[in-house]
């Protein structure tokens, strides 16, 4: 316990030390320690014999719901917290209201940030240009912005598809042959892109929701190189294209019962993010993620399979 | 177990569920894709028997028929990924299943699903955040998740290296059992038996087995039939 403590004031983005007592009292606590936890899940999937029973994945379930003893011995906690501290760790720890949370984030950020801690009026100026001129490029939203801690050549693309542009223009090649397609357009279309990639798949997720009790946004993101920014995403909806209709059939496979059409427009009561949409290559990199904010949500815990 | 749009496999019974997204994240994604990364030569989705005609109508409308929409038309294959084929009924997988594409291969699984089991450990404390700190702790997330993956790169192209070699030896022994039957039991003459074998994948593993198995005659003929000539170098 005094080692976890000790070492948690030692965190660069500390606002209050954890009160044992407070949690021994049974009074709530919001623990955010994303990579902290995560990294200890992993290293608790990996070496199940190292006995951190504490790490479990239902720890964070337990410290945001209703606080728990955190049982550690000092060896443990050293090895762990010092590799979080490693990767860059935000930790906040807070107690009390919602507004005072919200406080606690936008400290940590400024901190961290602190060219992004931009006025209100100008978020908002920011915010009404909206992301037309991101739409321009694209890719827009990843650049122009002071990414400090990140490592941009590892982000831009997979290491394994750059690795591989000669094998992946020998495949366009015999593709265009096969659809009798125009070369020289194909040329200029691949020519400007020297990261072609093999295969993306995208998938939605629900696992990762927002309640709308956690808090709206006082502060524009200050960092955005996979997830986009959602008034990116209301622009992209605006836009003429993004409202095509495809005749839909009335005949042929998968047309008779779809009833996911029926419900991708639910809206949750609770949720105002109801989970996240990501694009990925063949070799598990992340490209590109979306938060969504329509679809069935279910919440966190009340997985669908209990329901069945 | 991974979810599907709207189907879940459980005990070999489709229950049909109340989930699912609209067509317009999976074309801002495609977007920001193509811009950064060029037209995909394949793209998986759960959906893709019914969201590939949208993608192309979208590309259409965006770039006015450019060489984009015709590439995402001509050039791009649609596969559904190897689970969530098995919940669309047997026409559909019939159709759109990644073993009767093009160029396609075998795939890696389902990437997403694997990302999205790991990143579903922050979501509790993810839902209380405020949202401009959710979105940088969902960038955190991402990068580490990307960092992993670097790591984990050489192990995981040698077990695919090893999955695509030990699938080619197999479809190769299948072929040339099948050339050498269709000789012996019908005894069909090899330009016959170069016509009588179906598809353009049986013709780019031929170039090897056949020759290799002293049936030149028989890649002959397929490519012959191709309108590629027939001589074999």
């Amino acid at each position: 316990m005094t080692a976890y403590r000790c070492l948690v004031t030692c965190l660069p983005v500390v606002m209050q030390p954890l009160d044992l007592s407070r949690v021994a009292a049974g009074q709530k606590v919001y623990l955010y320690s994303l990579d902290l936890l995560m990294s200890l899940s992993d290293t608790v999937d990996a070496c199940p014999r190292l006995g951190v029973a504490a790490f479990s994945r239902s720890l964070m379930k337990r410290v945001s719901r209703n606080g728990c003893a955190i049982e550690l011995t000092p060896d443990t906690v050293a090895k762990h917290i010092s590799r979080a501290l490693h990767e860059f760790t935000i930790l906040t720890l807070g107690m009390g209201s919602p507004d005072a949370r919200r406080d606690l984030e936008a400290a940590a950020m400024d901190r961290e940030y602190p060219s992004n801690a931009v006025s209100e009026e100008e978020d908002q100026s920011v915010a009404a240009e909206g992301g037309a001129a991101g739409m321009e490029d694209g890719s827009s939203h990843r650049e122009g912005q002071d990414a400090g801690l990140w490592d941009h050549d590892l982000l831009a693309a997979c290491p394994a598809c750059r690795g591989s542009q000669e094998y992946l223009l020998k495949i366009v090649e015999s593709k265009i042959r096969e659809g009798g397609l125009d070369v020289g357009e194909f040329e200029a279309l691949l020519g400007g892109s020297h990261s072609l990639i093999h295969s993306m798949y995208i998938d939605g997720h629900f696992g990762l929701p927002h309640r709308a009790s956690g808090g709206s946004s006082d502060h524009r993101p200050p960092i955005s190189l996979k997830l986009l920014r959602d008034d990116e995403m209301e622009a992209f909806r605006r836009d003429p294209s993004s409202l095509t209709r495809t005749q839909r059939k009335k005949k042929g496979p998968c047309t008779v019962v779809f009833q996911a059409d029926s419900e991708k427009r639910k809206m949750s009561r609770h949720h105002d993010r109801t989970g996240v949409m990501g694009a990925f290559c063949r070799h598990g990199f992340c490209l590109s993620m979306i938060n969504m904010t329509e679809g069935a949500c279910n919440g966190v815990d009340s997985g669908r399979g209990a329901r069945l | 177990m991974a979810w599907t749009r709207g189907v879940v496999p459980v005990c070999d019974m489709m229950v049909v569920h109340d989930a699912g997204e609209t067509w317009n994240y999976g074309t801002k994604l495609m977007e920001l894709v193509i811009k950064a990364h060029g037209i995909p030569l394949t793209m998986w989705y759960d959906i893709n028997c019914r969201f590939k005609q949208h993608a192309i109508d979208w590309a259409e409308a965006k770039w006015g028929g450019g060489v984009e929409a015709a590439s995402l038309a001509k050039l791009t294959a649609y596969p559904l990924p190897p689970f969530h084929v098995s919940c669309h009924n047997a026409t559909c997988q019939w159709h759109n299943s990644h073993m009767r594409m093009y160029m396609v291969g075998l795939g890696a699984g389902e990437p997403p699903e694997i990302a999205w089991a790991h990143m579903r450990k922050a979501g509790h404390i993810l839902q209380y955040q405020s949202l401009s700190f959710r979105h940088v702790s969902i960038e955190r997330i991402v990068a580490r998740w990307n960092e992993s993956k670097v790591h984990k790169l050489i192990p995981f192209m040698m077990e695919a290296y090893m999955r695509a070699t030990t699938r080619e030896a197999e479809a190769r022994r299948l072929l040339n059992a099948v050339v050498n039957k269709m000789r012996q039991q019908q005894g069909a003459s090899d330009d016959k038996v170069g016509c009588m074998l179906p598809s353009e994948r049986v013709l780019a593993l031929s170039h090897d087995t056949l020759r290799a198995d002293t049936n030149v005659a028989v890649h002959e003929a397929l490519l012959r039939r191709r309108g590629g000539g027939g001589q074999v170098s």
